[in-house]
């Protein structure tokens, strides 16, 4: 204990040196300028290093030479663009239902049940204590043939799965914007329920609407599990179950249904002048 | 229904009710069936969305193949008897467990560090970026990750292995295998780390810079501020993040089975080989008990991330 | 890689580092679960025994040449090079990919056969019947034939002369000698053998 004192002292004393010699919160703030600098390089190059290695051996012939010509494989590969169209289809659907569910019942609770909000959260928490590997078995074992066999179940399925991220993203939207007086200056002006909402609301919601769709995106063009187990050739199973005799058409395929959307949510951000608005 | 802004109701927070707690309960209630009518839709969906499920496999986890109730199921995957044909379960558990761990906590210490440097970043849109990356990147994980970690990483063929094996760091000559324990946690981190950077970085709004300069004032150093005002304040947050990545890490199936094949011993992975795999049959109810064992599992996790962030919230305010 | 293994035994050869693999996983696919039978037989093991085969991969596991993630995709792709799988699939892929060649193991061979069934509560068992017709008549018959497998009609349609001589030309050579099955009762024990043995013999490193 005495050591502990002892290096108090010595810290305080240096301190107090530091002070008389100038600006310890500019020696500070290098330190931290060093420290942040790698940790954000390191995490970059985490990041980044795999994505280039793969991009590069999809873009690569058989011999070690740079080609465009994988892209045309792909659309020649068989039962592509079935999986195409069948994830475009659930993604759609997914993102219709989740969006008409959540976007009222959050209007509504931010409005007028503001202390549900934290029930709601739990809620939204829920579908990550059920694994999709069980979540599926499950659903087999409750639903009726005639949806057993429909692609639509995979479609409601994912609404669950997306629910935690559509949720975040619209609260934080919701939170962003002075909602209640919108909602009063449109009231007191004459307009109805359903035109607040379509003509005030959503337009000032855009990018959280806009990032909760393309998290939805991202989810059904990278959910396989469900999507196997079930029977349905999305594109991740279509990746992982369909040999090409190219393999580099499927790392392909699936480097883009992983950053195209990346790039589309970076996008959305970058134009969006509005989030960095918030209520304090 | 009743003017949303004109809410002339008391609020169910609590009138100062003289007449004893159970009226104004009961008229909370009331209120709540009034007022909460338009959330039943959600609600609805919500419970039988993964409720109903969660049920039928409680249901058959305890069911024999016959249909009669039985713990067979359970003691099978416990493995109290130490037979042979259990200890694959077990391993499965550990296996799982040790994944979960890992890849919680090394992506939690990690992924705090790089929040942080974000956090304190000057720059608005660099912000907003890494949030966006950060939210896109926690959904990565399946086919579409090991896919790319296979096209760059793999012993024959990967693009950046051999860049590696140029400079003579070839990984696969010092002990790694991407497609082993250590190579699944290694592509976990992938989502992992941003999931991590997502959740923890509204907890630095909770540090206030006030505080700093308080403490500096104070002759503390930045170690000392830290220890006691920094770490405190966070680590709640910290640790219950850590608790919901372990969530992740531990249900995670997509990644492992397209990185290995399914030739690593996980709880998902054995569950989808019984339930869906074309060698072992008649043992549905086992995986339906293994499906229950992972549900009660990740229960306990959500809950104490839960506690853990009610405790968060209290800095927030 | 420029010498093809042409049997089990070859496979330890120290060349073959981190090449080897199996077609997915031998607890949930069948064609692992029968390569690695096949292995066993080439190891002193037998229908009523998959342990020796069980040893032969966590051996080869240890020095380093099996790869765990193994899939058709994979070896076309060059990560696995050598890939343990049914001749038939692998004679559909070897038209398509250059390079690959097709080699039957000289010391362990293990033949399966697929079998079809109609649910008991299947929603349209009538059509279902009439599609299993359509397997095993000639024209399905034909069909497999032309992807490489040996349908069970083969003899009598050699005899009848329905068959496709195209297709049957393009067939490669049978294994010598008389081809058995191993029983029902053989299968169960060796899917719970590997059920229990497999994970921890791999992992095991």
């Amino acid at each position: 204990m005495a050591s502990l004192e002892l290096g108090q002292a010595i810290q305080g004393e240096a301190l107090m040196d530091s002070y008389s010699r100038g600006n310890p919160s500019a020696r500070r703030i290098k330190r931290v300028r060093w420290g942040r600098g790698t940790a954000l390089f390191l995490a970059a190059l985490y990041f980044i290093v795999p994505f280039y290695a793969a991009m590069q051996f999809c873009l690569q012939d058989v011999n070690g030479h740079f080609t465009l010509q994988t892209f045309t494989q792909i659309a020649q590969a068989p039962g592509f663009y079935s999986a195409l169209w069948l994830s475009t289809q659930l993604a759609v659907a997914t993102m219709a239902i989740v969006l008409i569910l959540m976007v009222p019942t959050m209007i509504y609770v931010h409005l007028r049940m503001p202390r549900f909000r934290r029930v709601m959260e739990v809620i939204t928490i829920l579908p990550i204590v059920i694994p999709p590997i069980v979540l599926i078995v499950g659903v087999d074992g409750v639903t009726p043939l005639w949806l057993k066999s429909s692609q639509w179940l995979l479609a409601l399925i994912y609404v669950v799965l997306a629910m935690p991220y559509v949720y975040r993203s619209l609260d934080a939207g919701l939170g962003a914007i002075d909602l209640k007086t919108l909602v009063e200056a449109a009231r007191s002006l004459g307009s109805g329920w359903v035109s607040i909402i379509w003509r005030v609301l959503i337009p000032n919601l855009r990018s959280a609407l806009l990032s909760a769709s393309v998290l939805t995106l991202a989810l059904v063009f990278g959910e396989f599990t469900i999507a196997s187990l079930d029977g349905w050739t999305t594109i991740p199973v279509w990746i992982y179950l369909t040999p090409t005799t190219n393999p580099r058409i499927n790392t392909l395929v699936a480097m883009m249904a992983l950053f195209g959307t990346a790039l589309v949510l970076m996008l959305i951000v970058s134009f969006d002048r509005k989030s960095h608005l918030r209520r304090s | 229904m009743s003017d949303l802004i004109t809410d002339t109701s008391p609020s169910p927070s609590g009138v100062s009710d003289e007449n004893g707690s159970k009226k104004s309960r009961a008229g909370a209630l009331l209120r709540f069936g009034r007022t909460g009518a338009p959330v039943l839709p959600f609600l609805a969906y919500v419970s039988l969305g993964p409720l109903l499920p969660t049920i039928a496999i409680i249901n058959l986890a305890f069911r024999s193949n016959a249909g009669k109730l039985t713990l067979a199921n359970m003691k099978v995957i416990l493995c109290t008897s130490n037979n042979q044909a259990c200890l694959q379960y077990r391993a499965g558990f550990e296996n799982s467990l040790k994944l979960a761990l890992v890849t919680s906590i090394v992506p939690g210490i990690l992924g705090t560090f790089v929040a942080y440097a974000i956090a304190t970043s000057k720059h608005e849109l660099f912000k907003r970026l890494t949030a966006a990356c950060s939210g896109v990147l926690a959904q990565f994980g399946g086919v579409n990750l090991a896919f790319m970690f296979i096209a760059a990483f793999s012993a024959v063929g990967g693009v950046a292995t051999h860049w590696l094996a140029d400079i003579g760091l070839n990984p696969w000559n010092h002990g790694f295998n991407l497609y082993k324990f250590w190579g699944v946690a290694f592509v976990y981190m992938y989502f992992q780390l941003p999931l991590m950077i997502l959740i923890i970085s509204p907890a630095f709004a909770g540090l206030k810079e006030s505080w700093r300069e308080a403490a500096e004032g104070l002759g503390a150093s930045t170690w000392r501020y830290w220890r006691h005002v920094g770490l405190p304040v966070l680590a709640p947050a910290v640790l219950g993040s850590m608790l919901l990545l372990f969530g992740s890490g531990f249900s995670a199936y997509a990644t492992a089975e397209a990185l290995t094949a399914g030739t690593i011993a996980i709880t998902p992975i054995q569950i989808g080989a019984i339930l869906n795999g074309n060698v072992l049959s008649g043992e549905a109810n086992l995986g339906y008990a293994l499906g229950f064992a992972m549900i009660v599992i990740l229960l306990i996790s959500v809950i104490g991330y839960a506690l853990l962030r009610r405790r968060t919230s209290r800095w927030l305010r | 890689m420029t010498t093809c293994p042409t049997s089990f035994a070859d496979l330890t050869n120290p060349a073959y580092k981190n090449e080897v693999a199996i077609n997915n996983d031998p607890t949930s696919a069948s064609a692992a679960f029968y390569a690695v039978w096949a292995a066993s037989i080439a190891n002193g093991g037998s229908y009523s025994d998959i342990q020796p085969g069980i040893t032969f991969f966590a051996n080869l596991n240890k020095i380093g040449n099996f790869v765990p993630g193994g899939t058709a995709a994979t070896a076309a792709a060059g990560t696995t090079p050598i890939l343990i799988w049914w001749d038939y699939l692998q004679n559909g892929v070897a038209s398509s990919v250059p390079g690959w060649k097709s080699v039957i193991p000289s010391d362990g061979t293990i033949a399966a056969y697929y079998t079809q069934a109609i649910t008991k509560d299947a929603p349209d068992p009538a059509a279902a019947r009439l599609w299993e017709e359509f397997l095993y008549s000639s024209l399905g018959q034909n069909l497999f034939l032309q992807g490489y497998a040996r349908p069970i009609e083969l003899p009598g349609m050699i005899a009848n002369k329905t068959v496709n001589q195209g297709f049957l030309a393009k067939l490669p050579a049978a294994p010598k000698g008389a081809v058995t099955f191993p029983t029902m009762t053989q299968v169960n024990t060796a899917k719970a053998t590997i059920a229990s043995n497999w994970a921890s013999a791999i992992s095991g490193s």
